[in-house]
């Protein structure tokens, strides 16, 4: 149909409403309660406009169109209902602009001064509204507020948990928490971006620039697998913060709260500055010259008891160029899998696991099947998806976990099953709630990180993929970093070079493979209390070992006592490069702010090293290799089908595993306080009912030869079976063990 | 997983599952207006955390949801009250009558200022905002919501003292 | 002076099942259970009948049952006792002497618009008596299965629930109350969609006044013809007016739409003390008030009111002698409004605080000509910019005071005191 906006014709689709047409041909509108991505309210009134016919102008956001409307978005009519919006809305609105954060971007600045009057006629007292406490992240000056209610809606429809809520009512109607709780959505920053006004604010921002002096960089997310788009915003060479940029296949126009704040840990003091070496017994500041040298030396004397551990948080070019030098080097034994313990799956994974359908199909499918994920904690952006799916398309969504996990869409079924009973599942599903799928649906499956986790992790994957090609469903592999994708593609596993070009001879080998004779450890930005399947075994081999060589931007206890030489690795931000995120993207981010001290991007140090090496390349080099090896790659599905294996054996030993908490899951992120504080400040051990331990309970765990006393809050659950569950925050957690093992308790 | 921890006695619970039964089985917010006013009475006319926290919680709901309700609705209470509400209506008609007399006789007689409760907590003097329905029995007030109409500071004088004298 | 509604209300026990049936109450219904008339005509009947809203809105009721949206689904019906317009005190009268006849109007609606359930949601402070009785009135109708599960054995299945409020104004605008029923805020919602198309759980609904609903059974019982002749010239029908204010006896009246004003007011005995009747607003406290000699020869109907710049409303006529001191009228209905406004909606949660603080600021004496001036500005600014009526409600008495008394807001911000006093 056309419809007329000031007398110009523009055509408009049935059921569209006059903010979307105008919105469509950049008409502007004054707006403050209406967001494309939010239900429609209609409570601000400053989109008023005049519809002819109609005795009062009308909400152009609510407004459907009809065919030969004619809407007028200027002229007296419109122009005298918004300025009377405005006026009602300045009216409580303190003047407080020179000490807002948000001058400079406000909306209710921008809209008053194209469309409000120059002074107002309100003499009376200003409403003043004492602030809420909602956590470490947002924080409030309530008294700017205008009730758009976007926060409200946002926490509802999107977020899928309502924690701001709309109390009180009339002059007197405050946006609040429950008596101020803290917000716990992993999505809650958005409501910073959503605020039309400064009254939901970013406190890592607060008061520490301008907006109109900020440099705005555009960047890919580095803490998860999604690679959500990101504009950083700077000051001095300092992130100021952080805000999505709007990508339609990924991120929408959110962030999750990982990305929005996970700068914080960037200037944390524990930050290495310099290079390091090893000099009767201490490490002391040195240049990266003496650094190349001595590991060019240990790796020629090393060749063949050399073990490489390399973050999958690394850029394609670090992890390219990485396995270059050491393969050139004559050492084969590298590897991105530190947090895993059981490998025989390699040789039938796929060149690089994916999440195999767009994040935008997830709507369209009937049946979904999680299994151990909690997508709401881990992958805040993909719950948008599924609960979308949900809400539209009433997708029925199944979880299989070790733990009742929260999620903030409505779950159809869900279980609790320990590693040995997930591994069954699938195996018998006519007993189980797997026998209502049908194969001629559409399904998906979507395998969490930490199931690479596992110790039957072979048998899982088997088992679901045989399943998964039973009901014709899709495999989502998501991965335990942002890069992992990358890292298969880039041959950084001890199998298969770049490209998943077989090495026949290194067959069902990893890095674990060559203990205990490993006399030279590197390890590429991976913290050893943290990021290793157990970290006493990674600590022993570092004990055993005759050389240690770390590249790292944080300094640990472990890196301080066992590392010989330490390159001062710059984090992300301070670094180019590009990700392969689940959805086999190569998306590119560019360098926000010079590195810190002496550190510098991974990708210059590895040029150094290997110019000392003799291997001639240089970054134009490697991008043109990158190019030539995705183009070349041929990627099939994901099923990973087994011929032969054995089933676990049921033993009935207490197994413990660890909970994945995403937001302390690479370097950078265990230093964010603010978020961790607020959104993983809920350590917890969670023990088999049978074995009657009381909360007050005091409890060590027995792991082979090592003995663990964990201080936490107890809980007990009834599922799985001899099975205890630890969730521990990285930064914080004391010493924890391996991520899944036998275990006693006394 | 949701806490499903509430401190409602037996009863307490049978009647919020009554409540509960009036709606289609996936809408138990509705139930949320009936439920307080039931429990507000339980708990001496006023609601407090624990309280709407229970009910959240009883009805598998965020708490966020009973506080907005509880916030928005003039009859619920956020704080204790005196044991006997009394709601003079001071709307348009009544006030043609001569309420504002009837406020301040009691005002005096209870020595409280409108919105407060006596010391003893016997009475407690709501600031009505609403017209509440009886115009033409105006002036008016609702004792522990009941109506007495037509009132004259005498008649005011009795209704109290036999309620104090309860 | 036409008894329908208030049929039993001289009767004893007048709450009571025995009462009702004794006055051949229920028997519209078992006609229309029975299939005497058939289903496809009650519509009919009802909007040939000339009935309309009688909350305020006056929409024809026939016509807003044809809308509900006929395709096979769950649909609902609520009857609206939220009595709550300042002035309005009829349907409290209904529910406590006359509720079957409020349930049969429910029975009769739901069954009409194809709804299984039929709420009744009544404002809190009905709480300590309406709430009784009309609890009790439902369960003596289960008892007698004129409501519940295969009504007079024939297989249809009805419910009556009885709602109670909590205390808000707001809540009696349609839209707003089937929030406050999903347990919400009572903020109203945009429209379209209309409830009759998405209304409670998003389920077609039709939401009706409870002196509407208790009209039906005697339209019913009696032809839409008879209804229609009971009232005067081209106003069909009766209406429940609540006399009250400054009366020798104020009383709630049923009589013919279109009865002379000074009917009614004979009806009351007269003015207070026999002074001299100075103003009315004659349809709750948010229509336009005028002057008591513009008002006292008006037939009491939809068209002769929008004549002289007002509205029959609610039915809730507030009568005021010379003595009233209409700025203080008017800043306790502006107080009013600012104290019920939801708050979702910018001008009305701002607006209606701008003026209750101005009236307030002229009636101690601190007001200028110019607060007179803004008055009418915010008013203006206020009306026809809102979700719902509640802005107009606080806009329209301003605006109306302020032409029809001037002089007197005049006398009041130049002398600092009252002109009557």
């Amino acid at each position: 149909m056309d419809i007329y906006i000031n007398n110009n014709k523009y055509q408009a689709l049935d059921d569209e409403t006059i903010i979307q047409v105008a919105d469509r041909h950049d008409i502007h509108i004054p707006r403050f309660c209406y967001h494309k991505r939010l239900s429609i309210v209609a409570s601000c009134r400053m989109c008023l406009v005049e519809v002819e016919g109609a005795k009062y102008p009308q909400p152009a956001c609510s407004t459907i169109v009809r065919d030969g409307m004619k809407v007028n978005t200027v002229g007296s009519v419109t122009e005298d209902a918004q300025k009377s919006t405005m006026e009602f809305l300045l009216i409580n609105h303190p003047l407080d602009c020179p000490v807002c954060d948000q001058a400079g971007e406000c909306e209710l600045q921008d809209i008053s001064l194209d469309h409000g009057d120059y002074k107002s006629n309100y003499k009376e007292i200003k409403r003043t509204v004492i602030d809420k406490d909602i956590g470490n992240l947002v924080t409030t000056e309530m008294t700017r507020c205008i009730h758009c209610s976007r926060c409200v809606r946002f926490g509802e429809e999107v977020a899928g948990i309502k924690e701001l809520g709309m109390t009180g009512r009339g002059e007197e109607t405050k946006i609040e928490t429950f008596v101020n709780q803290s917000l716990t959505s992993e999505l809650s920053g958005n409501v910073i971006d959503l605020c039309p006004v400064g009254a939901l604010n970013n406190n890592l921002y607060k008061y520490s620039a301008r907006t109109w002096d900020l440099k705005q960089i555009s960047s890919i997310s580095s803490n998860d697998c999604l690679g959500s788009n990101i504009y950083y915003h700077t000051y001095k060479n300092e992130i100021k913060r952080t805000v999505p940029k709007e990508n339609e296949q990924i991120n929408l126009s959110w962030l999750a709260d990982s990305d929005r704040f996970g700068h914080e840990g960037i200037e944390s003091e524990e930050r290495i500055l310099s290079p390091f070496v090893r000099s009767e017994n201490k490490l002391i500041q040195s240049d990266l010259e003496t650094l190349n040298q001595a590991v060019s030396q240990k790796m020629q004397e090393y060749t063949s008891s050399t073990t490489a551990v390399m973050s999958a948080q690394s850029s394609c070019e670090e992890m390219y160029l990485f396995q270059k030098i050491l393969r050139e080097s004559g050492i084969p034994n590298i590897d991105h899998r530190s947090k895993e313990c059981d490998f025989g799956y390699q040789d039938y994974y796929p060149i690089i696991p994916s999440f195999d359908i767009k994040l935008s199909e997830i709507e369209f499918m009937e049946n979904i099947i999680l299994v151990n994920v909690n997508i709401s904690k881990e992958f805040p952006i993909l719950s948008v998806y599924l609960r979308n799916a949900v809400k539209q398309n009433s997708t029925n969504i199944i979880s299989l976990s070790a733990y009742e996990y929260l999620e903030n869409f409505d779950i159809s079924h869900s279980e609790t099953l320990s590693p040995k009973e997930l591994e069954k599942y699938f195996t018998t599903t006519s007993n189980n709630i797997l026998s209502n799928i049908n194969k001629d649906k559409k399904n998906l499956i979507i395998m969490g990180p930490s199931t690479t986790y596992l110790k039957n992790y072979t048998n899982i994957t088997n088992n679901i993929s045989r399943y998964a090609k039973s009901i014709n469903s899709k495999l989502s592999l998501l991965g335990d970093q942002c890069n992992t994708s990358g890292a298969w593609a880039m041959g950084v596993v001890p199998h298969r070079l770049p490209g998943g070009i077989e090495i026949a001879e290194f067959k069902n080998t990893a890095y674990l493979s060559s203990y205990p004779k490993n006399d030279l450890l590197i390890i590429y930005n991976l913290e050893p209390e943290y990021d290793f399947s157990n970290d006493t075994e990674i600590i022993d081999r570092l004990k055993n070992s005759k050389f240690n060589v770390f590249f790292s931007s944080y300094m640990t206890d472990s890196i301080n006592k066992y590392a010989d030489v330490v390159y001062p690795l710059a984090v992300q931000q301070e670094s180019h490069g590009s990700y392969i995120n689940t959805n086999k993207q190569l998306q590119v981010f560019n360098q926000v702010i010079s590195p810190r001290g002496q550190s510098k991007n991974g990708l210059e140090i590895l040029l150094g090293l290997s110019k000392r090496l003799g291997i001639n390349i240089d970054d134009e080099q490697i991008s043109k290799d990158i190019n030539e090896i995705l183009s070349k790659m041929n990627i099939k599905s994901n099923y990973i089908l087994i011929d032969t294996i054995e089933m676990t054996n049921e033993k009935n030993t207490l197994e413990k595993i660890i909970i994945r908490s995403s937001n302390s899951n690479n370097p950078t992120l265990r230093r964010c306080k603010s978020l961790l504080t607020t959104h993983d400040n809920d350590d917890f051990m969670s023990i088999p009912n049978s074995m009657k331990i009381n909360s007050e309970s005091k409890i060590t765990i027995n792991e082979s030869e090592n003995s663990f006393k964990i201080k936490a809050n107890i809980k007990v659950h009834d599922k799985p079976d001899n099975t205890i569950l630890v969730k521990m925050n990285g930064r914080y957690a004391q010493k924890i063990g391996s991520y899944n093992t036998s275990v006693d308790l006394s | 997983m949701t806490d499903s921890k509430h401190i409602f006695s037996e009863n307490m619970s049978k009647e919020i599952d009554l409540i509960r039964s009036k709606f289609p089985k996936d809408k138990s917010k509705s139930a949320i207006i009936e439920s307080l006013l039931i429990i507000q009475h339980d708990n001496n006319g006023f609601l407090n955390d624990e309280l709407i926290t229970s009910l959240a919680n009883y009805l598998s709901i965020q708490k966020i949801d009973v506080y907005e309700v509880a916030t928005f609705y003039s009859m619920f209470n956020l704080k204790p009250i005196g044991k006997n509400i009394i709601s003079v209506c001071t709307n348009i008609s009544c006030m043609l009558r001569n309420s504002d007399g009837i406020v301040s006789h009691i005002e005096k007689r209870l020595k409280i200022k409108i919105g407060e409760s006596t010391k003893d907590n016997k009475f407690y003097l709501k600031d009505e905002m609403e017209c509440l329905a009886a115009c033409n029995g105006a002036p008016m007030m609702q004792v522990n919501h009941i109506n007495y109409e037509n009132l004259t500071t005498e008649k005011v004088d009795k209704i109290l003292d036999e309620i104090a004298n309860d | 002076m036409t008894n329908l509604c208030t049929s039993t209300f001289s009767l004893k026990n007048p709450s009571s099942i025995e009462t009702y049936l004794s006055q051949d109450g229920y028997s519209s219904w078992k006609k229309i259970i029975s299939g005497e008339i058939p289903k496809s005509e009650v519509i009919t009947i009802i909007k040939e009948s000339g009935l309309r809203g009688k909350g305020g809105a006056g929409f024809s009721t026939g016509l807003k049952w044809s809308f509900i949206n006929s395709s096979d689904q769950q649909k609902y019906l609520v009857c609206n006792s939220d009595e709550s317009e300042p002035g309005t005190c009829k349907d409290r009268d209904i529910l406590r002497y006359n509720p079957h006849a409020v349930i049969e109007g429910m029975l009769i609606a739901s069954y009409a618009i194809g709804a299984s359930v039929g709420y009744n949601y009544l404002r809190g402070e009905f709480i300590g008596d309406q709430w009784v009785v009309f609890n009790k009135a439902v369960k003596e109708a289960y008892e007698y299965n004129f409501i519940g599960k295969n009504i007079l054995k024939s297989n249809l299945c009805i419910e009556i629930v009885p709602l109670i409020g909590a205390g808000a104004y707001i809540v009696g605008e349609e839209t707003a109350m089937l929030e406050s029923i999903e347990g919400k805020r009572g903020m109203p919602r945009i429209k379209p969609p209309f409830p009759a198309v998405q209304g409670l759980y998003g389920k077609p609904t039709i939401i009706n006044n409870t002196e509407t609903l208790a009209t039906v059974p005697y339209i019913i019982k009696n032809g839409s013809e008879w209804y229609k002749n009971l009232g005067v010239n081209d106003s069909d029908g009766v209406k429940m007016f609540c006399m009250s204010g400054h009366l020798n006896k104020p009383s709630v009246i049923e009589a013919p739409l279109g009865v002379l004003f000074s009917k009614l007011l004979d009806e009351c005995k007269g003015v207070l003390d026999d002074k001299k009747l100075k103003a009315v607003i004659p349809g709750g406290s948010s229509v336009p008030v005028v002057k008591g000699e513009d008002i006292m020869e008006t037939p009491m109907d939809y068209e002769s009111l929008m004549k002289i710049g007002t509205m029959l409303g609610s039915g809730g006529i507030i009568v005021m002698d010379e003595s009233t001191c209409m700025v203080s009228v008017l800043e306790r209905i502006s107080r009013f409004y600012y104290a019920e406004s939801c708050g979702q909606c910018t001008p009305c949660r701002e607006g209606t605080g701008w003026l209750y603080k101005t009236l307030v600021k002229i009636r101690s004496g601190n007001g200028d000509q110019s607060d007179l001036d803004l008055l009418n500005k915010v008013a203006t600014q206020i009306e026809g910019h809102c979700i719902c009526a509640l802005g107009d409600a606080a806009a329209m008495p301003v605006i109306s005071f302020l032409k029809h008394f001037w002089t007197e807001f005049e006398y009041y911000v130049d002398k600092k005191q009252s002109m009557v006093i």
